[in-house]
């Protein structure tokens, strides 16, 4: 039994982190692969070798194209956890508890926060392999070459490939002679001088990318580099034990604590996968489970609520955050920009969707280009028939494995002159505004009149429009705009709430001649308003937090 | 029985003779110009241009799997092929060059397996020599957030590039508006914006350091610069920038400005002089520039935004202001050199020829911005006779834009958008003074020509100088 233990201990901890990175992570994933576009061309390639440690870069990036398909992602991402445990662990016979904590260190210090790359976790595996690969040739006592010479060539190597401190970290655990720790600092100084003199010599130092903020100081790398060297050496000191069983327990404390404090985050990203794959009553389903106030998240929801044309019946059951919640304010991130893309984009203001999508490609820190804002760059210039320009972006993605089919049909259509024949980009063509105006990022309400006015029947924009102003809490606005007798087959409950209440205000008495008038609502309104002038902190209060009125009441 | 010997001969043999070129001889000849970025039909180069090499355009590069150019002078040829692009070897190209007044082109691709053979072009070859390097900055083309750029050189005899400056060398902040005095580096001017090192950055005499300015006196920084002939007099403007949208136009940004002043800097004291034509609340003056004998400023002016901040309305003439270096002293008055506001036109970016006679101008719809105008394009102002003309062998259905000559006169760089109408590249024309007309341009060579569609990089103001710049020379 003894014999099956240790592959028992890599099957459960690898089917675990498969688990977790299939049904927990799986935001994550889709995240990271929208934001690179690994190509398989000399300029992208030569381009991430002017670092040392750009090997492994051009190795993570590649692993990270196939997160595309999350369970392949989790099946690579589990496999490089648990490759790395088994590396670790091997050093101290398997020792179960280190293999579990090494697992999770690489998960919890290189997995979990949204801007942690796979390079650092793969850097950290050539570290571990490096490691056992001294380890083996040590036992096996070769003379030629020398032990000395064997480690300086084997650092040189993990230099070039994973970066000069992933390499001072096997240093520093295989070290005979002091010498030995000149070899990756010679690395950095040698690509600093020859190869790429541009980057200040700390980019040098850590080579790779283990952070998407490269000019942010972060202690993750160094906390596992630490884990690593304390592993090594624990059983030359005291109370050996008791190091590797403290340093495992803090490492799987800090993790699980990181994924509970990450968990926000992670359905922030959940959301934004539902969205760029269009499955909106998926999100509208997470919305109502998880009512949690960020602006991200709202601004999915009513996004889905649109395409489903349930937003005049459910907007204000959701959180909302004022009109920010529904179009944003322009900002340079990145995922502010993801999101109004696919807003902009859907509503047919195409030149707005172009922007969020380029300024969200030039938000992203670490220079990388992103598949998603390239796609829909692409079919941003296909619908206005800016064929040209479109095909530069369908040529960078047919560069990529997990594209390539998406831009040579893209192309296709193109060459064809039968862009109309695919319905996405012939719909969203005919919603594109006719008339041309000037326009800021504060003046949006201006170019949803604009859309609506130019097209009356163009339910997306109107509901969006109406939504805007409810938002403001402009209800006269509304009422200019709002138009009853569209809606054979009733009103939608926050629009006849908003009329209703704006008739009523006028003149109570005229709320008789509504024809379809919701009494119930209408009683529901008149008891909150009461409840409100008796006492406006009244704890009743929040049992109507479903109305209109207690939006504009309270927001 | 054939012996090993023999079957590697022949392999041998056989691997010599298909590197040495395609075999042509079941070609189709086609009957119209070869689909090849970029255009090299017709145009006039320098002797000691980098070898011009191409590609099969965009739309039929994917069923393109062969790229073959021969070049053919004074019985000499030399000839490339490539899958993706042709490679002209650096030496024999120049080799060609040197006793050639015209070169013909043979081209011949192979679409879906089959070769087409192109009808012959004819390049022209003149004695004039371009100069040496071309600097730029290389950006995304992209609004208002920039991720990594910087500004480049390349030798425009070898077709090869180097970095100059890079932003992550800033701390991933902005720079641009590179400017050179007398075409050579060791007295430059860099813009740099946000990051680490944020200010003016000046290599004067050799010397690299920040440039002090005073931002409360100006109300800005120094943003568009040009040298003087003296090389220790610069002329600034100071703008605030903006941008705007458009809802359904095929233009993706316009942008204004909402104040914007022209002032003269002394390197030597580092103050800065002006008055009050160049610095009032009532215009915008912008894009100054030292004519070739230093003896006038040119620069952009217009009236402000009116109160609806309607840019269409924005018009910008170009006009001259005397200048006496030697006492560092601007005149009293102005005269407008191009009166573009009252055909309700915009003209921007003037550039005085080396010689004195001519000045280059974009003309556009309105604004002072031209790349972001597909009408946009260059003018030309013969100075002695007052004559206007388009310089319509250059201009193209897309913009033109920034222009710069060589220090001869002799040649001309501007940036177009010519290829897609998104990314901007260099081109460059050759210039008869006496008649004052262009030749057909040609796209800068590159030594990657495919780095062209891969890049992700459009080409900001390209400038010509004559030595290269180390980058450890620009240390701060």
């Amino acid at each position: 039994m003894k014999q099956h233990i240790t592959p028992i201990t890599y099957c459960v901890i690898d089917i675990s982190l498969f688990l977790f990175f299939a049904f927990g992570n799986w935001g994550h994933m889709n995240y990271h692969e929208q934001l690179q576009m690994f190509s398989n061309t000399w300029s992208y390639i030569a381009g991430l070798l002017k670092y040392a440690g750009g090997v492994n870069d051009i190795f993570a990036r590649w692993l990270t194209q196939w997160y595309f398909n999350h369970w392949i992602g989790s099946i690579i991402a589990s496999f490089v956890c648990t490759l790395f445990a088994f590396c670790i662990a091997k050093t101290k016979k398997h020792n179960p508890i280190i293999a579990v904590s090494s697992a999770l260190l690489l998960l919890g210090l290189q997995f979990i926060h949204k801007d942690q790359m796979m390079a650092g976790a793969t850097a950290m595996l050539f570290v571990g392999i490096f490691i056992l690969i001294e380890n083996r040739l040590t036992a096996q006592k070769l003379q030629q070459p020398s032990d000395s010479i064997r480690r300086i060539i084997l650092s040189i190597i993990l230099s070039i490939i994973a970066g000069p401190y992933a390499a001072l970290i096997f240093v520093i655990c295989t070290i005979r002679k002091w010498y030995e720790i000149i070899p990756p600092f010679l690395v950095m100084i040698v690509y600093k001088i020859f190869v790429y003199y541009q980057a200040p010599l700390i980019a040098h130092f850590m080579g790779t990318e283990y952070f998407r903020y490269v000019t942010q100081f972060v202690w993750e790398p160094f906390g596992i580099g630490g884990f690593i060297i304390l592993i090594n050496y624990s059983d030359r000191i005291k109370w050996s034990k008791f190091i590797q069983w403290g340093l495992s327990l803090i490492v799987i404390c800090y993790t699980i604590y990181n994924i509970y404090d990450k968990r926000d985050e992670e359905l922030i990203l959940k959301f934004d996968k539902l969205a760029r794959f269009h499955k909106w009553e998926q999100i509208i389903e997470l919305s109502e489970k998880h009512s949690k106030k960020y602006k991200m998240i709202v601004m999915y929801t009513n996004l889905a609520l649109v395409h489903t044309e349930r937003i005049g019946n459910e907007l204000f059951k959701h959180n909302q955050f004022g009109v920010e919640g529904l179009i944003p304010n322009y900002d340079k991130g990145v995922d502010i920009n993801l999101v109004s893309s696919e807003i902009f984009y859907h509503l047919g203001m195409i030149n707005s969707a172009e922007r969020c999508a380029f300024e969200c490609q030039e938000a992203i820190p670490d220079d990388q280009k992103s598949v998603r804002a390239i796609k829909r760059l692409a079919q941003c210039n296909i619908i206005k028939e800016d064929y040209d320009v479109a095909r530069r972006y369908l040529a960078m993605l047919k560069e990529t494995y997990t594209y390539r089919r998406w831009a040579l049909q893209a192309e296709e259509y193109i060459n064809a002159n039968q862009t109309n024949g695919v319905m996405e980009w012939a719909t969203i063509r005919a919603r594109m505004p006719k008339n041309d105006n000037f326009y800021t990022v504060q003046q949006y309400d201006k170019v949803l009149m604009m859309l609506v006015k130019e097209a009356e029947s163009f339910k997306y924009a109107y509901d969006y429009l109406l939504s805007y102003v409810l938002l403001k809490k402009d209800v006269d606005q509304f009422m200019e705009i709002f138009r009853p007798q569209r809606y054979t087959k009733g009103i939608p409950r926050y629009y006849n709430e908003a009329y209703l209440y704006y008739v009523g205000s006028k003149n109570p008495e005229a709320l008789n001649n509504i024809s379809q008038m919701d009494r119930q609502l209408l009683s529901r309104m008149q008891e909150f308003i009461k409840i409100l002038k008796a006492n406006n902190n009244d704890p009743r209060i929040d049992n109507y937090k479903d109305l209109y009125l207690w939006y504009i009441a309270n927001r | 029985m054939v012996s090993v010997k023999t079957i590697i001969s022949t392999l041998t043999l056989a691997m010599i003779v298909s590197s040495c070129g395609p075999d042509l001889k079941n070609c189709i000849y086609a009957d119209s110009k070869a689909p090849v970025f970029p255009d090299i039909d017709s145009v006039e180069i320098p002797i000691n241009i980098a070898p011009l090499n191409v590609m099969p355009i965009i739309e039929i590069a994917n069923r393109c799997s062969d790229v073959y150019i021969s070049y053919t002078a004074n019985g000499k040829t030399i000839d490339s092929h490539g899958e993706h692009a042709t490679s002209i070897n650096t030496d024999d190209w120049r080799d060609l060059l040197s006793d050639a007044k015209e070169i013909e082109a043979t081209i011949a691709l192979r679409i879906d397996g089959q070769w087409e053979k192109y009808p012959t072009l004819h390049l022209f070859v003149t004695q004039d020599p371009i100069e040496e390097y071309l600097v730029y900055r290389k950006i995304a083309p992209g609004y208002e957030s920039y991720n990594q750029h910087g500004i480049y050189q390349r030798s425009l005899t070898t077709g090869k590039e180097h970095v100059i400056m890079n932003n992550d060398r800033i701390g991933f902040g902005c720079m641009n508006c590179h400017s050179f005095a007398n075409h050579h580096a060791d007295n430059m001017s860099i813009h740099l914006r946000g990051g680490s090192h944020p200010g003016t950055l000046m290599r004067h005499n050799g010397k690299t350091d920040f440039i002090k300015v005073d931002h409360e006196k100006l109300g800005g920084s120094y943003v568009y610069p040009n040298w003087h002939k003296d090389g220790r007099h610069i002329t600034y403007s100071t703008n605030h920038t903006h941008q705007s949208f458009h809802t359904a136009e095929h233009k993706r940004i316009e942008v204004f400005d909402d104040y914007s002043n022209v002032v003269i800097v002394d390197t030597d004291t580092e103050e800065f002089i002006t008055n009050s034509i160049l610095f009032n609340d009532s215009t915008f003056t912008t894009f100054p520039n030292f004519s070739a004998d230093g003896k006038w400023l040119y620069f952009c002016k217009s009236k402000t935004l009116d109160k609806k901040r309607d840019i269409t309305n924005l018009h910008y003439d170009i006009c001259r202001i005397a200048y006496d270096a030697e006492t560092n002293t601007l005149a009293d008055n102005y005269e407008v050199v191009i009166d573009a506001s009252s055909e309700g036109k915009s003209a921007s970016l003037p550039h005085c020829s080396p010689d004195g006679r001519y000045l280059t101008y974009c003309y556009f719809d309105y604004g002072q911005f031209p790349i972001y105008h597909k009408e946009s394009d260059i003018y030309i102002l013969d100075l002695e006779t007052n004559e206007i003309s388009k310089a319509n062998d250059i201009n193209s259905d897309d913009v033109e834009s920034y222009n710069s000559w060589t220090a001869d006169g002799k040649w001309l760089a501007f940036s177009t958008k010519r290829g897609d109408g998104a990314f901007a590249r260099p081109y460059f024309a050759h210039f008869n003074s006496e008649t004052g007309k262009f030749s057909k341009p040609f796209a800068m060579p590159i030594d990657h020509i495919q780095d062209y569609i891969e890049e992700y990089y459009t080409y900001n103001i390209p400038e010509f100088i004559k030595d290269e710049i180390s980058t450890r020379e620009i240390a701060f």
